[in-house]
């Protein structure tokens, strides 16, 4: 595997964990907020 | 999920799918209409739904609709493959493999299921499902690579997002969200017929049994007529019936007029040069236009009218 390839690899790796990272911590906000609006929906 | 792949024009190296290749996957751009179409049944549904619930509802509908067409182009990789319009996409491009695609629509379908049913209710969570389906087992790959009739029948896989965001709200269905089902699945043939009447050859060269491949470009001109005339019947039952007011009812008397004047061109026309196919491309942008009015006006409305 040549440099180029290997920094390939590791950018798209690093671009999809930033992207797992913000859904991850969309979902619990969202999550969150779902679980407010059910209690304060009774 | 496995979603390494090689790519063409680096063969020795697997390389993990980019993330914008999953976002591809999922026809943002079909999205649009499917997102707010559902988000106007939802608002124009009797009763409230906190914003955060109705969010969560149209982000379900999102969802459904990207897991469809995710499972779309997971069947559908060879025939996208031979198709111009298609041929770009992150399955044909082999910049992602079959399997990696299928575990993302299925997993993105049952999420956006599961989460309907747990935020609003399981009845529009069910519909979501049938809807999501309906689309990839009825349309895809039952109806699309057998008849012409692929898009009259399987336009019902895209007239559920109104039912949805109506059934999200209220728990049930109506007279007025199944109205605007019938005015989405008679709008469908004229749509989707006027823009393959000019990618003819598209569907063609994948072997896709499209009306203007099998009957020709004039029975389809006359069938795009003839689905206009139907639609516009559907278009005017909501007001005709007292649904809605008379702001739905003056947009969709001159919107469904506009659609009319477009649909008589196209029958009119003898073009058979696709490049040189103005009056089925100006149809074809307009019908996106339509709908969007259209389902805006119910909601201005119903906001205005409130009953």
């Amino acid at each position: 595997m040549t440099p180029e390839e290997q920094n390939l690899i590791q950018a798209r790796q690093r671009a999809r964990s930033r992207v797992t990272a913000i859904i991850l911590f969309a979902l619990v906000i969202l999550f969150f907020g779902i679980a407010v609006a059910k209690i304060m929906g009774g | 999920m496995s979603i390494l792949t090689r790519e063409p024009d680096s063969p020795s190296v697997p390389l993990p799918a980019d993330w914008r290749d999953l976002v591809a996957l999922t026809k943002p751009r079909v999205m649009t209409l499917v997102v707010f179409t559902g988000l106007c049944g939802l608002l124009a549904a009797p009763g409230s739904l906190s914003p955060v619930l109705a969010f969560t509802a149209v982000l379900c509908i999102a969802l459904g609709a990207g897991a469809a067409g995710a499972l779309n182009q997971w069947y559908e990789v060879d025939r996208d493959a031979k198709m111009k319009r298609t041929a770009t996409r992150p399955l044909p491009a082999g910049r992602m493999t079959r399997e990696g695609a299928l575990h993302f629509g299925v997993g993105l379908a049952c999420f956006s299921v599961l989460l309907m049913g747990v935020a609003t209710n399981w009845f529009a969570a069910a519909i979501l499902a049938v809807s999501i389906l309906f689309y990839v087992f009825i349309y895809t790959i039952w109806l699309k690579p057998r008849t012409a009739q692929n898009i009259v029948i399987g336009g019902a896989a895209g007239a559920f997002p109104p039912l949805i965001g109506w059934a999200a709200v209220t728990g049930d269905v109506a007279a007025l969200p199944i109205a605007l089902f019938m005015l989405i699945f008679f709008w469908t043939p004229p749509h989707f017929w006027a823009l393959a009447l000019f990618v003819r050859m598209d569907y063609a060269n994948a072997g896709i049994p499209m009306l203007p491949v099998v009957a020709g470009e004039t029975v389809t001109r006359r069938q795009i007529l003839f689905y206009t005339s139907i639609m516009g019947a559907a278009a005017l039952a909501p007001v005709l019936f007292q649904l809605t007011g008379l702001i739905y009812g003056f947009t969709a008397l001159v919107a469904t007029g506009i659609f009319a004047v477009l649909a008589v061109q196209v029958a009119m026309s003898r073009e058979t040069d696709p490049a040189q196919m103005k009056a089925e491309r100006r149809l074809f942008k307009y019908s996106v236009l339509y709908l969007f009015l259209l389902f805006g006006a119910v909601v201005v409305d119903h906001w205005m009218l409130p009953a």
